[in-house]
């Protein structure tokens, strides 16, 4: 199904007011700060704006939804009213376009590139356009932002037989609830449960996409979608829009294919990992040192892959869901309400509910 | 030779790193949020007297700093002021006028009026052209009869019947311009400010957690901290939590010895008192 691109259509009025710049090619050296990031050949000069390539660095997962340039770090957006008049505090915006560690070679390298890459610059031009928003403090009011963050946060928590997926289910939009009763998790498969937080309208687009490729499949293979295929397939939707994402911070959960508890974890932009705990969303750096702190799981890091499950027993897993989400609702103004707790096991997916607190 | 006279001190803000300032914010700094109330801070007028409620949570861009703030701050024994806006601009201001009503309490010997206290919080915010965030409901009992303000970050302000300040004032609003009569009772009084304070911690995310009430009537003073807790938390684990040592990796371990040997001396100079 061909997706319009944004580039082909009426792009030029924004690009008149992006400032010049080397050409956004996809290559290794223009890669923006923050998304994760692996490089190919460890000998040539480093081309992302880390000193130097270390891979505990680049791949751990608790940095990467917070430092894509494209989606606003920790705190959600400036709301559009925003109670006193004064915008909440700009996003920091850090596309390494005249980047300090770029060097003389890759700078070089860079304009050859622009030369034989034409289309490039209006892509290139559309990104800026979005970054200079970013920028200014009065972005929320300007007619080019086309995102709004909902709120809410999202857990997973993977365990030896089972997987649990856990969602708040409050939806606002700056200091304004929309509803205290919706529901951010979608039950993609029988073992597969997707929840996200962000920009609600990208959310259901997502899902409502995924659900319909997973229908093509079905009638394709016969078959339903297994977690790492699910997890694959959201990935490569996510980055098929990679140049005017969707604004949606997910976590997959569910069993793979031996039954046991698995969860994938996704920045805006697609870049994923299974590990055994994650959560997304405005509540996630609230909770995430809890959880690193209970289920630690063994790094990432040393080969070969270790399974990262937790031991703990499902009825204890959901116990430190809703007590860690009883916290984070204590702190963070968009998480309440509600609190849906999805537990996938082999004998199919049950849901449950706890009262959050309501202010 | 250099300038033999100095210049004399300027009182108030400098503003010589504006420019600074703003090109960093051009260069894509993020500015470090100030801690703003959020805040739903409310005052009506009853038969008796003022009630003045206000919400206890403190917002530091999305994350609540503080669950239990005080937001009606003294001003004398008859006059207090809700404040929302920058809670240490809150804090400083209304710290500042009342100290500056006591002087004039000493000085006249007479119980402050809240007109009093209006012009110096007005005029003080006036001149620093709304750079003190402060939106403050100033409500007191003097000689003249009880008496309810609302004042502005720019300095301006409003004498009402009954009044609502803060991202949670919609909210509270629409309970009061539902509810409010002339010739309320101290009971309905308060019971439509909770109410009112209510509305604004439930339909507001900047306002939360408790509702705090203070009643001033001739004479006498209440102030009802926390007087309803709506909140509470919903669930808490019965396990617990155990931190065993070792779950956070030691990357290095250093160990200086501080001085083994310390030396008295005798006979120093004494310690002021």
């Amino acid at each position: 199904m061909a997706w319009p691109c944004p580039a082909s259509s009426a792009v030029q009025p924004l690009s008149s007011s992006a400032p010049p710049c080397p050409s956004l090619a996809p290559s290794l050296s223009s890669l923006p700060k923050g998304t994760r990031s692996l490089s190919l050949n460890r000998r040539s000069p480093s081309p992302s704006p880390l000193p130097s390539l270390r891979p505990e660095l680049t791949t751990s997962p608790s940095h990467s939804p917070h430092k894509l340039h494209l989606s606003p770090p920790s705190h959600p957006p400036p709301s559009p009213l925003s109670p006193h008049g004064k915008p909440p505090p700009p996003i920091s915006c850090s596309l390494n376009l005249t980047s300090p560690f770029l060097v003389e070679k890759e700078k070089q390298s860079i304009s050859s590139k622009a030369n034989t890459e034409k289309q490039n610059p209006l892509l290139s031009s559309l990104l800026l356009s979005l970054l200079s928003s970013i920028k200014s403090p009065t972005m929320a009011l300007r007619g080019d932002w086309m995102y709004e963050n909902n709120g809410g946060t999202c857990v997973a928590i993977a365990g030896i037989d089972y997987c649990v997926v856990a969602a708040d289910t409050r939806l606002s939009v700056g200091y304004n609830i929309l509803t205290r009763d919706h529901s951010k998790i979608c039950s993609l498969a029988d073992k597969v449960v997707l929840a996200s937080s962000g920009f609600q309208g990208d959310i259901r687009a997502l899902h409502k996409n995924l659900a319909a490729r997973h229908l093509l499949y079905q009638h394709q293979h016969n078959k339903q979608m297994s977690c790492p295929a699910m997890g694959q397939l959201l990935s490569n939707t996510l980055y098929y829009k990679r140049f005017f994402p969707y604004y949606a911070f997910n976590v997959l959960g569910g069993l793979d294919n031996e039954g046991k508890g698995c969860v994938f974890t996704y920045d805006a932009v697609g870049s994923y990992e299974r590990v055994g705990y994650s959560t997304q969303g405005s509540g996630s750096s609230l909770i995430m040192p809890v959880l690193d702190n209970q289920l630690k799981s063994p790094s990432p890091l040393l080969l070969p892959a270790r399974d990262a499950v937790t031991p703990l027993s499902e009825t204890e897993a959901v116990d430190l869901v809703k007590d860690v989400f009883a916290s984070a609702t204590e702190r963070d103004i968009y998480t309440g309400d509600k609190l849906e707790i999805v537990v996938i096991n082999a004998s199919g997916i049950k849901r449950e509910y706890l009262e959050l607190r309501k202010d | 030779m250099g300038r033999m006279t100095e210049l004399p001190t300027k009182g108030g803000f400098s503003f010589d790193l504006c420019t600074r300032n703003d090109m960093l914010l051009k260069n894509g700094l993020q500015m470090p949020p100030f801690r703003k109330t959020g805040t739903t801070i409310v005052g009506l007028v009853f038969q008796d007297g003022v009630v003045l409620g206000a919400d206890t949570r403190a917002t530091e861009g999305p994350i609540v700093a503080d669950k239990n703030f005080e937001k009606i701050h003294f001003m004398a024994p008859n006059i207090y002021c809700c404040g929302a806006g920058t809670a240490a601009d809150t804090e400083a201001v209304t710290d500042m006028v009342s100290s500056q009503l006591q002087l004039h309490r000493y000085a006249t010997g007479r119980e402050s009026r809240v007109v009093t206290a209006l012009t110096l919080l007005k005029s003080h915010l006036f001149s620093y052209q709304g750079h003190v965030s402060a939106a403050l409901v100033l409500g007191g009992f003097d000689v003249t009869g009880p008496h309810l303000h609302t004042v502005y970050p720019h300095g301006s302000t409003d004498t009402l019947p009954f009044a609502t300040m803060g991202s949670g004032s919609l909210a509270a609003m629409s309970v009061f311009e539902s509810k409010y009569r002339e010739g309320l009772t101290r009971e309905e009084g308060i019971e439509l400010v909770a109410e009112a304070i209510c509305a604004g911690i439930f339909n507001d995310l900047g306002s939360g957690s408790n509702v705090d009430v203070c009643v001033i009537t001739e004479g006498k003073t209440e102030y009802l901290r926390n007087y309803q807790l709506p909140n509470p938390r919903t669930y808490i684990s019965s396990k617990g939590y155990t931190f065993v040592k070792g779950q956070t990796e030691v990357l290095s371990t250093k160990i200086t010895s501080i001085q083994p040997k310390v030396e008295a001396v005798e006979g120093g100079d004494a310690m002021e008192e």
